[in-house]
């Protein structure tokens, strides 16, 4: 895993083979690129599919790893309404989403 | 996905409260090993509120260990909890059985019967037939073949041209067609005789139709022939008709009883006691526990009494209350004529109970006799005048060799 992801990163601003493959097959792209799929209804609420956990859960700011970006939601009122293995239901005031890279 | 919805609520769940500085850590182990969190709710640093089932909070123990923190349950909801704190209640749990219990055989056997479209037929007469064919308040609904319902209907009635059974639900709706009026009249002119309805002295013969068999004071018996529905003839042969008429005879009604002269006699406490059962589609339920009388000596009297709950739509319910009425017995004496007088009050009041309406009372007579020592029989005797024609079918084959008797006679 942990190669792959720094073959990842070297080809960052390339498209890889395997987004090549989801383009060319047409296919939804979480699964075969194994990334998050996140749905939000305004700002209100977010569900997010396909995470690997939680890192940090307060009121203002949640962060979730999922592969392979960390996804920090800032907002307010922030609350989780259901955890389940596949799915995060979030919701609250969301302000800002951030991806970053793991390092 | 949320706990407050109804298998949420069947299958119990809790709400937590965790304190400990790993928290995300405890979030992250609960979804690793698939417990489910709902309503997780932030409070301050160090601790969280969420909902677990049941089933989760109980693998909680080694996930708060492990992650330093510590679980406290805030409030316990769901059915579960409620059959734990109710779990003493032994009659609520006898009566949430005996709901479910009733529930289900009144929704899955027949509670009613509508009968439609039945004209001369009596509603009663064809519910008794529709229990001769297995349909019957109390019947389980799936076990009944409309179909061989209604072809045993079809062939018990000749009056019914067709009949439809529909069971829906717990309801059985019976329509019937019957016969039109001209189908039906050729079988009022069916050739037949009349005879007598009881013994007696004709007085008076009103025959309208068929072939007079007796005279004027003439004494006939219980079953003979009065007039006859076979005509022969030399010019035209046998001819049959359908003989009416009326024929008045002379009647008498008697009763004898004998009354002793030293009797006892009932003196009545005046204590009184009810028993009522209740009757159900054939089951008796008994409203007391004793069905007995609790006195010595007593008269009972039983009433019973059909009502029909929510205009038929549930079957009818009968009440069947006996009273015990406790008396006394008590020796006394009386005069012969006292006895007599008795006796002529009674039986007379019993005999005019049997005598039918139409019937004209001519004369009462009361005979007596002393034929005991210390006892009188006192008869009564009612003579009446009545119509005592009634009709009888004749089949003609077989008629034809009774028919020849009543000739030679």
């Amino acid at each position: 895993m942990k190669l792959k992801r720094e073959k990842q990163q070297t080809k960052a601003p390339k498209a890889t083979i395997r987004e090549r493959v989801a383009d060319s097959l047409d296919a939804s792209k979480e699964v075969i690129l194994d990334f998050a799929h996140l749905e939000f209804i305004g700002n209100r609420e977010v569900t997010v599919e396909n995470y690997k956990s939680i890192a940090e859960y307060t009121e203002k700011q949640i962060i979730v790893e999922t592969n392979p970006h960390r996804i920090k939601l800032c907002g307010s009122d922030l609350e989780i309404k259901s955890i389940a293995r596949e799915m995060l239901y979030i919701t609250g005031k969301i302000s800002a989403v951030e991806f970053k890279r793991e390092v | 996905m949320s706990g407050a919805d109804l298998l949420g609520y069947i299958r119990g769940y809790v709400a937590i409260c965790a304190e400990g500085r790993f928290l995300e850590r405890f979030l992250n182990i609960c979804m690793r090993r698939g417990i489910l969190l709902w309503d997780v709710k932030r409070r301050g640093d160090t601790r969280i509120d969420a909902c677990i089932s049941i089933k989760g909070f109980k693998e909680l123990r080694g996930i708060a260990k492990k992650t330093k923190s510590r679980v406290r349950i805030k409030s316990r909801h769901g059915l579960p909890f409620l059959i734990f704190r109710y779990r003493k209640r032994r009659f609520a749990a006898l009566g949430v059985i005996v709901f479910a219990v009733l529930l289900w055989y009144l929704s899955t056997h027949i509670m009613g019967i509508d009968i439609t479209g039945n004209e001369r037929l009596s509603n009663t007469d064809i519910e008794r037939e529709l229990k001769n064919a297995g349909l019957y308040r109390g019947a389980a609904a799936d076990k009944i073949e409309p179909r061989s319902v209604q072809n045993k209907m079809m062939t018990k009635f000749d009056d019914i041209a067709w009949i439809g059974v529909n069971i829906k639900g717990s309801r059985a709706y019976i329509e019937v067609r019957e016969r039109l009026d001209t189908e039906r009249f050729e079988e009022r002119d069916l050739p037949c005789n009349l005879i007598a309805a009881r013994d007696g002295v004709i007085r008076l013969l009103k025959v309208r139709s068929g072939q007079t068999a007796v005279k004027v004071n003439d004494m006939v018996e219980k079953g003979d022939l009065l007039v006859s529905g076979v005509m022969d003839s030399t010019k035209e042969g046998i001819r049959y008709a359908h003989s009416f008429g009326e024929v008045y005879a002379d009647t008498e009604y008697q009763k004898s009883r004998i009354y002793p002269l030293e009797y006892t006699e009932k003196v009545y406490t005046g204590e009184e006691t009810e028993r009522i059962s209740i009757t159900v589609l054939g089951k008796e339920l008994r409203l007391f526990l004793k069905d007995s009388a609790p006195y010595e000596y007593f008269d009972e009297a039983k009433t019973s009494a059909e009502y029909t709950v929510l205009g038929g739509k549930l079957p009818p319910v009968t009440v069947k209350r006996s009273s015990f009425a406790e008396y006394v017995p008590q020796k006394k004496n009386r005069t012969a004529a006292q006895a007599i007088d008795l006796g002529k009050a009674e039986l007379e009041a019993e005999l005019k109970k049997e005598i039918p309406r139409s019937a004209e009372i001519c004369k009462v007579s009361v005979t007596y006799s002393e034929a005991v020592e210390g006892s009188v029989e006192v008869t009564v005797k009612i003579l009446c005048n009545e119509n005592i024609a009634v009709q009888s079918a004749i089949d003609k084959i077989g008629n034809m060799n009774y028919n020849e008797e009543s000739e030679n006679t």
